[in-house]
């Protein structure tokens, strides 16, 4: 059992986000990349150059397409499952990293919504710890109703916050 | 009975707290207000902040009268503020460190100002300015329990000297620092070089006007009165009087810097004394501003230790820790992370175990990281030499390569010495990192403190099954030497990432 890379590492438990985050973050990519090509055209308009125009249209598509292929690889690269010792985060298509937030380290929980992830009912889990680097981990992209069962799931029993 | 409660744990500042107020509005106002002053100008605007500075300054004053604490059976309420009335609590056991400091007028008026520290982060809970000697004691008496005391307070007025001395023989101290020791804790931090910076960037700020001029003048007096002692003494030299010149120049530079840095070693360390009172470090010190700081050693999050090239011409190391409490910088308040800040390097293990006796300094293990690394880092070094010789096409084709290879030849030993020198340890108690070739640095998390772990792995890493292992605890400087243990294989990250997990889930953190 030689482990190559993270990914290989895998345990059997682990969990996808909603497949539903593709179609949600292609969304939000055309949105930006909509903004970036009407800013474009505006600008080369004003210089009133058809290579400037060209090359914006060029590189606004690029940057389509590659989010386009982005979000289907970083939804394929990310997954988490949660033990009893806490909560694992892997993600990262190129630069993979697995974060491991321990249950009694967890100081709030934040669940967050955009309006396009209303729309897909999608929520993401914010893990706060009292970290500085790691002071806030995010898990993007679960299903609202995952969301929070997570939430309730990570919630200690009481008040152990003893000093 | 609420209110007859409430005027029993009233308190306010101390009745000279106004002046220090002022003073501290003036500084925090006096550098802009000078460079308005002085550079380029002629327009109304200095009037407008000199205008805007009266009024700060005064309503620091009125600040006084609204500034109220109370100290309740649990916790501290602070109260200030005018139009935006501001009132936090904060427990007693959440406070992290406690920060007096007194300068010279503090001294003679017998009082001194206080800066609580939280886990909050950022700005300190709050800073109590000023009050007097006995409201310190009450105030650390609430916080870390009744029976301490025996520690020294900062220098009561003029009897300072023998009541540490007496204390001293009661209490020995973990470390002072002789003067011969503060020298050359100036010429190893080189802090002149800071002044020197803040000295040319206030230059810089004259463009013109009657100051710049007298300056210039004067150095270019200077100047001519060396060349010319020089030369009546020595004659003239021609041609080779130009090396000379710069080496005498380089050698007073230095000398100088030294001097600066020296002098600012003593204003800043002169009579330290570091001091274990009740499971608490006490660490007092400054020549004109007093200062002290009290840290609970259980509240300490990392240990850093330092060896620098002066270090080890010296045979001397500096440490310092990081607290849960957030002020880490200058600008937001008073802040003691050296808490040794120079001791000879065979008294390493004493103070480790002085600061945390609770950890087993004896078996630590270093393990070095992959001796693959040295491949991989060569690789990174002779691409950048190459990216950095290509410029020098332009002087002539001949350089390139040259330049290449001895920039190729000097990455080479840097991979060697930089793996060499970098290595990790894990036993049951903390995790400790050091890395670095001029400036080595090892770092202990304690296992406790741990907040997350992190195992990244790059591209790079992915060809060699290796990975990076991170560690992040509260109150860290963000970009200073922490846990993060680069060329390890994946496997080994991932059993340390387990052990730890292990680990951390079975120590409740407490700040």
């Amino acid at each position: 059992m030689s482990q190559q890379s993270l990914i290989d590492a895998i345990p059997e438990e682990a969990k996808r986000l909603h497949p539903d985050s593709v179609k949600a973050s292609r969304i939000s990519h055309s949105i930006a990349s909509l903004v970036l090509l009407i800013a474009g055209t505006v600008v080369s308009f004003f210089i009133s150059s058809w290579l400037v125009c060209s090359i914006v249209v060029g590189a606004v598509l690029l940057i389509f397409v590659l989010g386009f292929i982005w979000a289907k690889k970083s939804y394929r690269y990310t997954c988490y499952w949660l033990t009893d010792e806490g909560l694992y985060i892997q993600s990262g298509v190129f630069w993979r990293r697995k974060t491991l937030v321990p249950r009694n380290r967890i100081q709030h929980t934040d669940v967050a919504q955009g309006p396009l992830q209303r729309k897909f009912s999608l929520a993401k889990l914010v893990v706060y710890t009292a970290g500085t680097r790691d002071a806030s981990v995010p898990l993007d992209g679960l299903s609202f109703d995952v969301a929070n069962e997570l939430r309730e799931q990570l919630r200690q029993d009481g008040d152990d916050d003893a000093v | 009975m609420a209110t007859t409660m409430q005027s029993k744990d009233e308190r306010t500042l101390h009745k000279t707290s106004p002046i220090f107020i002022l003073l501290d509005n003036i500084k925090k106002i006096l550098f802009p207000v000078l460079i308005a002053l002085i550079g380029p100008g002629g327009s109304y605007w200095e009037y407008i902040a000199l205008a805007v500075a009266l009024i700060v300054s005064l309503g620091a004053i009125v600040q006084y009268r609204f500034y109220r604490y109370w100290l309740e059976p649990n916790q501290i309420r602070v109260k200030e503020g005018i139009i935006f009335r501001n009132e936090r609590q904060v427990p007693y056991n959440r406070i992290q460190n406690i920060n007096l400091s007194q300068n010279p007028l503090h001294r003679i008026l017998g009082v001194v100002t206080v800066q609580l520290e939280s886990a909050s982060g950022g700005k300190p809970e709050a800073v109590i300015n000023v009050v007097d000697m006995q409201a310190v004691k009450e105030l650390k008496e609430l916080i870390h329990g009744k029976e301490e005391n025996q520690g020294s307070e900062p220098s009561d007025e003029a009897s300072s000297t023998e009541n540490d001395k007496a204390k001293a023989t009661t209490k020995p101290a973990i470390l002072t620092l002789p003067f011969a020791e503060i020298v050359r804790y100036g010429v190893i931090t080189n802090k002149g070089l800071v002044i020197l910076a803040v000295a040319f960037g206030f230059l810089s700020q004259l463009t013109d006007g009657v100051i710049k001029n007298f300056i210039e003048d004067k150095l270019v007096l200077i100047a001519n009165w060396i060349s010319t002692s020089f030369d009546s003494v020595v004659g003239d030299l021609g041609a080779l009087s130009i090396v000379v010149y710069t080496l005498v120049l380089c050698i007073f530079g230095i000398l100088g810097l030294w001097i600066l840095s020296i002098t600012f070693a003593l204003f800043k360390l002169h009579d330290f004394e570091l001091v274990k009172n009740r499971g608490k470090l006490q660490a007092t010190m400054g020549l004109m501003t007093r200062m002290q700081a009290t840290i609970p050693m259980s509240r300490i999050q990392t240990l850093t230790v330092r060896n620098s090239l002066f270090h080890r011409w010296f045979k001397r190391l500096t440490m310092s820790v990081e607290t849960a409490g957030g002020v880490n910088h200058e600008q937001q308040g008073l802040t003691i992370k050296e808490i040794a800040p120079l001791f000879k390097a065979d008294q390493r293990a004493d103070i480790l175990y002085q600061i945390q006796p609770d950890v087993a300094w004896q078996d630590i293990k270093w393990q070095p990281i992959e001796s693959a690394a040295v491949k991989r880092i060569t690789k990174k070094s002779v691409l950048a030499s190459v990216i950095v010789s290509i410029p020098l096409f332009w002087l002539h084709w001949a350089w390139v390569p040259l330049a290449a290879v001895v920039l190729s030849i000097l990455g080479y030993w840097y991979a060697k010495v930089y793996v060499k020198n970098t290595a990790y340890c894990l036993n049951h108690d903390v995790i400790g990192f050091k890395s670095g070739v001029i400036f080595k640095k090892e770092t202990f998390a304690r296992i406790g403190k741990i907040q997350t772990v992190q195992v990244k792995e790059s591209p790079f890493d992915r060809r060699y099954s290796m990975a990076k292992l991170e560690v992040d605890t509260a109150g860290a400087t963000v970009g200073a030497h922490h846990v993060e243990i680069p060329y390890i294989m994946l496997k080994d990250a991932l059993a340390i990432q387990s052990k730890l997990v292990e680990r951390v889930s079975h120590k409740q953190f407490v700040w």
